[in-house]
């Protein structure tokens, strides 16, 4: 027997849990299907929190903490507000509607009133319908298909390791935390305590930046290995909460969900111009969910998609965009969580099989990896052409296309790698040759570059903390170094990581590190020529 | 943080359900909720008993802790804000570490709100002992530390709330240290003539109160000193002052206790105050009545809320300043009852003449025909210097509806308290805040008034607020006491629920620290040696534990999740969540 609509209610301890008690000291009735959790203060109340309810099939979340003025901690409540704000625009994005969270004000004397709030948010859940997301399955202890690391020491040359130590002597996770050795996770799988490796910290703080794999003289994969690894950690029940409280990680597994119908096509300004079908699609990756959860950093993850569907306007293309594009996966893959990888593979393969189009334009380069790389795997052969953003860029600058003006004359710009686009997928020349056809620019490199890059310190929202904020501030300090005014980079994720390192309390002068940061497309769609435009011939 | 399956020591949890007689009983199928919380993993023991909070039901707790070896309880009864310190302190006494303890609350958030459907709160009652059950299983024992209380206070000012906070602390046997920024103690009394309510001598009180603190062995008054640097927490803060602007002085007190009061404002620009002699202020006018009015003053005008319920103003007075209309009356009085007898006119916005006292001044003052004229303050009072030098203030009458026109020879201008540049300095040194009228601002104005949210720093007089003589002698009472009660203990215990960082995991960015109204959160730079590099510096956020309240804000701020909130952990809170659903 159970009473739809389920509501879970966080209640503040000290004004709304006391409400509650005193709807109960009244007798006051109301429907028998909210269950409470209490929390000291609302301001406790994670987003993670609200929408691991909403995975585990809850129909509504009610927030309440006590009223404005009136907090036991003076202003939890105040922050609370801005948690939910930003949870409600999540929920909207991912299509469950913000309707299902509530966020109200219930003091220790108002029982009549959470009563009346609980009725009210009953009647209303019972009109918006049921939550479709089912409670997620638990984590399967055994994995019904191969393991997952004797496939992969099958296929990364892992056997042919040299013991030489050029891998711990590359890694900038090495360099910080001695513990964690490259070279000593595959021996201590070769040599079949497997067990010790899966368990071992250190393969959830690798960067999988591959620097090490592009100096191994036996060419081992490290990065496939340390993957498989965690995946094999998964399938034993050992998982790591990645940073967000797992938000990023848990919006993936949402979209993985068949019945989501997202709406997340809020951003595209009202003058461009996309189309159902056509030749082209842009998949914008989950740059409107970055565009909430990074506010507060100032990323303006959005803008990437906004310069790169205004460009294709510009040169007459309409893209096509999917209204329900799920993300690719690529963190959940790079974690180990295959099942719903699979399913987000498969359902925007499908999808853009649909669209009927030649050619995926993505202007991440995570995005770019996995569905040209990872893809493949899982569904076969595309019958779709994948280009990154950079790519496309390059042939239309070459077709003449576009006309610059001189915004960023004499600027001097460094360019930094994303390891997605240059060490795994091999393109460094592509987006550095964009950058110099926009007239005037002074190019610089970075003391590391292009094979030699350093990581931006973080992939797939793991091991954020303490060793990436320094590597970000030496990146940083290496780019500022240059004499460069403008630091760009053609991944989404990169520009959050480094603009992150800027943002907030510093070790270091603020003055050492601190550089604008351009996402490629943005960089170009601003030095765009406004009047002309030059049709596709 | 890493999730691994949980292979440590056996859960043994011990759930016990209450009928609370026919109040959970009589709705609630309380055997069927034992019968299914028995099958729950983790729980070792269920059973039920008729009231668990009786003497017979903590016993029986007690006894089935140490028979079935419980290393977790959870108690169904009633709400945990009545509840839990008893089934705690049962804990406890049975040798368990009392937070090792979780409530589920079946009565008030069930029985007795769901009383005509049986059946569906039986359902929810399962509900509730499941997620109670959920976050057992990762409770983890935690300590309240405690610290010692210097028996110390510093008291910042040395106006009649100082000094009288100071003479209450000292005579309950506190040292007290009693800080003044000027060169003569006295504050703003110094500058007044008679006091409302009693039209007693302002120096009257004002020596009493400055032989006994001079008397005061226990007082240690230091003049021509500021406070530099404010440093510690409560029980053990260490203040550095400096006094003549040379010689440094350090304190290390128990207690802080703010009673820096407050300036006048002056209306510069404002009526031709500034240009014209016979245009003054209140305060100004103090001191002509301490002296004795010229006699050739025939009419006086006030105008009353010059410069004060200002909207929109950048920064503060658009307050009421509370105390202006009962000091116009008192002075009103004052001067019709000299020798000239002159005329008086009291131009006001809303007189506010609160309580039996001030509202018999106010008869009185009507009584000696002062005239109250009612002025809107869209229609402000004008003041023209006549070609003979006289003051004419014309003013809009808004009761009868008429302007009027009013020759002066004396123009008095009420003005409101404010705060003043020391006081504003004095604010981020503390780390106390300050209102959105400039004045520093209590933690809770009914249950904290004269506590800061800073624990261990107290406030009173008008550093806090515009207020008369007598509340602000009733308020540093009030402060003296609040600050007596750590400093008699000798030594606070902090809360156990508290902020921890994983310093593993923290960026140093600071938004904990951006959202911690109790400024628990410091950043430290810290360098790790890693051989054979030495990494560059790094900012790590360390918690305060005897300062952190425990709300939670700062965890759910943290991008990383570095912090954790003890007993609110992350995994607590998504099992209990996850408990929540019926599978």
């Amino acid at each position: 027997m159970i009473d739809k609509p389920e509501i879970l209610a966080f209640l503040c301890n000290w004004c709304s849990y006391a409400g509650a008690d005193l709807a109960g000291t009244s007798r006051i009735s109301y429907p028998a299907n909210v269950r409470s959790v209490r929390v000291m203060c609302s301001g406790r109340v994670e987003p993670s929190f609200i929408l691991n309810a909403f995975m585990n099939g809850m129909d509504g979340v009610l927030v309440s903490g006590c009223h404005p003025g009136e907090c036991h901690y003076i202003s939890g409540n105040l922050n609370a507000e801005k948690n939910v704000e930003s949870t409600k625009k999540i929920l909207d994005l991912l299509g469950l509607g913000s309707q299902r969270l509530r966020l109200e004000w219930v003091s220790a004397s108002e029982g009549q009133r959470f009563a009346n709030i609980i009725t009210d948010f009953t009647s209303i859940l019972k009109r918006m319908g049921p939550n479709p997301l089912q409670k997620m399955d638990q984590l399967k202890a055994t994995s019904a298909k191969g393991d997952p690391i004797s496939e992969v020491v099958a296929s990364s040359n892992i056997r042919l390791c040299l013991e030489c130590g050029k891998c711990s002597g590359s890694c900038p996770i090495t360099r910080m935390n001695p513990d964690f050795s490259p070279r000593m996770t595959v021996k201590r799988v070769l040599s079949g305590a497997e067990e010790v490796s899966v368990d071992d910290p250190g393969i959830w703080t690798c960067l999988t930046c591959g620097l090490c794999q592009e100096r191994c003289p036996s060419d081992v994969h490290y990065i496939d290995f340390v993957r498989a690894c965690r995946e094999k950690a998964r399938l034993m029940g050992i998982t790591e909460t990645c940073s967000h409280k797992d938000m990023l990680l848990d919006l993936q597994r949402i979209m993985a969900n068949p019945k989501i119908n997202q709406r997340r096509l809020g951003w595209l300004p009202k003058k461009a111009k996309v189309s159902e079908s056509g030749d082209v699609l842009y998949f914008a990756g989950c740059l409107p969910y970055f565009d909430v959860l990074f506010n507060d950093i100032k990323a303006d993850s959005i803008e990437t998609a906004k310069s790169v569907v205004k460009i294709m306007n510009k040169v007459g293309i309409e893209p096509v965009l999917l209204r329900n594009e799920r993300c690719c996966g690529h963190d959940l893959y790079f974690t180990g969580d295959m099942e719903n990888f699979e399913k987000l593979a498969r359902m925007n393969v499908e999808a853009i099989k649909q669209a009927k189009v030649k050619k995926v334009v993505t202007s991440c380069a995570e995005c770019y990896r996995t569905m040209k790389l990872d893809y493949p795997k899982i569904v076969g052969d595309l019958n779709f052409d994948v280009v990154h953003v950079s790519e496309f860029l390059a042939d239309i600058i070459e077709k003449e296309q576009l006309e610059f003006t001189e915004v960023f004359k004499d600027k001097k710009i460094v360019y930094h790698d994303p390891c997605r686009l240059g060490r795994h997928m091999n393109i460094y020349d592509t987006p550095r040759s964009v950058i110099k056809n926009i007239p005037e620019t002074d190019l610089l490199e970075m003391e590391r570059n292009r094979e030699n890059s350093l990581c931006c310190g973080v992939s797939s929202w793991l091991s954020c903390g303490k060793l990436s904020k320094q590597i970000q501030i030496d990146r940083l300090t290496e780019a500022k170094a240059t004499g460069a005014e403008l630091l760009v980079t053609a991944c989404p994720k990169c520009q959050i990581h480094l603009k992150c390192a800027m943002n907030g309390e510093l070790p270091v002068k603020r003055s050492k590190i601190k550089v604008k940061v351009y996402d490629l497309p943005v960089l170009v769609e601003k030095a765009l020529n406004e009047k002309t435009s030059k049709r596709r011939k | 943080m890493r999730k691994k399956p949980n292979k440590g020591k056996k859960l043994r949890i011990g759930v016990f359900i209450c009928h609370c007689g026919v109040n959970i009983g009589g709705i609630v199928d309380v055997p069927k909720v034992v019968k299914y919380a028995k099958t729950l993993s983790g729980v070792s023991y269920a059973e039920s008993n008729l009231y668990t909070c009786s003497s017979e039901g903590t016993r029986e707790i007690a006894n089935k802790i140490k028979e079935h070896n419980l290393n977790r309880v959870v108690v169904a009864s009633c709400t945990p804000r009545t509840h839990e310190p008893l089934f705690r302190e049962t804990c406890e006494e049975a040798g368990l570490n009392k937070y090792l303890f979780e409530m589920a609350n079946i009565r008030e958030h069930c029985s007795w709100v769901h009383m005509k459907e049986a059946k569906k709160a039986t359902e929810k009652a399962k509900d509730i002992v499941r997620m109670a059950v959920a976050k057992a299983r990762l409770l983890r024992p935690q300590e309240e530390t405690e610290v010692n209380v210097t028996p110390t206070t510093l008291i910042i000012g040395a106006g009649i709330s100082g000094m009288l906070a100071a003479l209450c602390l000292a005579r309950q046997g506190f040292e007290v240290n009693l800080v003044e920024k000027e060169a003569e103690v006295g504050g703003m009394l110094l500058k007044l003539n008679k006091l409302y309510p009693t039209n007693e001598d302002a120096s009257q009180i004002l020596n009493s109160a400055i032989r006994a603190v001079e008397a005061n062995d226990k007082i240690s008054l230091h003049t021509s000193t500021i406070i530099q640097e404010v440093q510690g927490y409560i029980g053990n803060f260490e203040v550095t002052a400096l006094k003549n602007g040379r010689n440094t002085i350090l304190f290390n007190v128990g207690t802080i206790i703010v009673a820096t009061g407050a300036e006048e404002f002056k209306p510069i620009g404002m009526y031709s105050y500034g240009e014209k002699k016979n245009v003054v202020t209140q305060l100004e006018l103090e001191q002509l009545l301490k002296t004795g009015l010229p006699e050739n003053i025939n009419k006086v005008v006030m105008i009353q809320c010059v410069g004060a319920m200002e909207t929109p103003y950048p920064w503060g007075r658009e307050y009421c300043s509370r105390i202006c209309c009962a000091v116009a009356l008192k002075n009103a009085s004052l001067i019709k009852e000299s020798k000239s007898n002159p005329d008086v006119y009291i131009l006001y916005r809303q007189l506010q003449a609160y309580g039996r006292e001030y509202e018999n001044y106010y008869l009185t003052a009507q009584e000696k025909n002062v005239k109250f004229i009612n002025y809107l303050p869209k229609k402000a009072p004008t003041v023209k210097i006549e070609p003979d030098g006289r003051l004419k203030v014309n003013v809009y009458n808004a009761l009868i509806g008429e302007e009027i026109s009013l020759d002066c020879d004396l123009l008095v201008l009420s003005t409101p308290l404010v705060q003043h540049e020391a006081g504003k300095s004095l604010s981020p040194l503390l780390k106390v805040s300050l209102g959105a009228d400039g004045f520093f601002l209590e933690a809770h104005v009914k249950l904290k008034p004269v506590d800061f949210a800073t624990d261990g720093i107290y406030v009173c007089g008008t550093a806090h607020s515009p207020k008369a003589v007598d509340e602000s002698i009733i308020q540093a009472h009030a402060a003296a006491s609040s600050a007596a009660i750590p400093m008699a203990k000798g030594r606070v215990r902090s809360e156990a629920i508290t902020a921890g960082v994983n310093e593993d995991l923290c960026r140093g960015c600071g938004k904990c620290k951006e959202v911690c109204e109790y400024n628990a959160i410091t950043l430290e730079k810290k360098v790790f040696e890693v051989e054979p590099f030495i990494c560059a510096p790094i900012l790590v956020a360390n918690v305060n534990e005897v300062v952190c309240k425990g709300c939670g804000s700062c965890a759910v701020a943290c991008p990383t999740g570095a912090i954790a909130m003890k007993h609110f952990t992350d995994k607590q809170m998504l099992a209990e969540i996850e408990a929540a659903y019926r599978s």
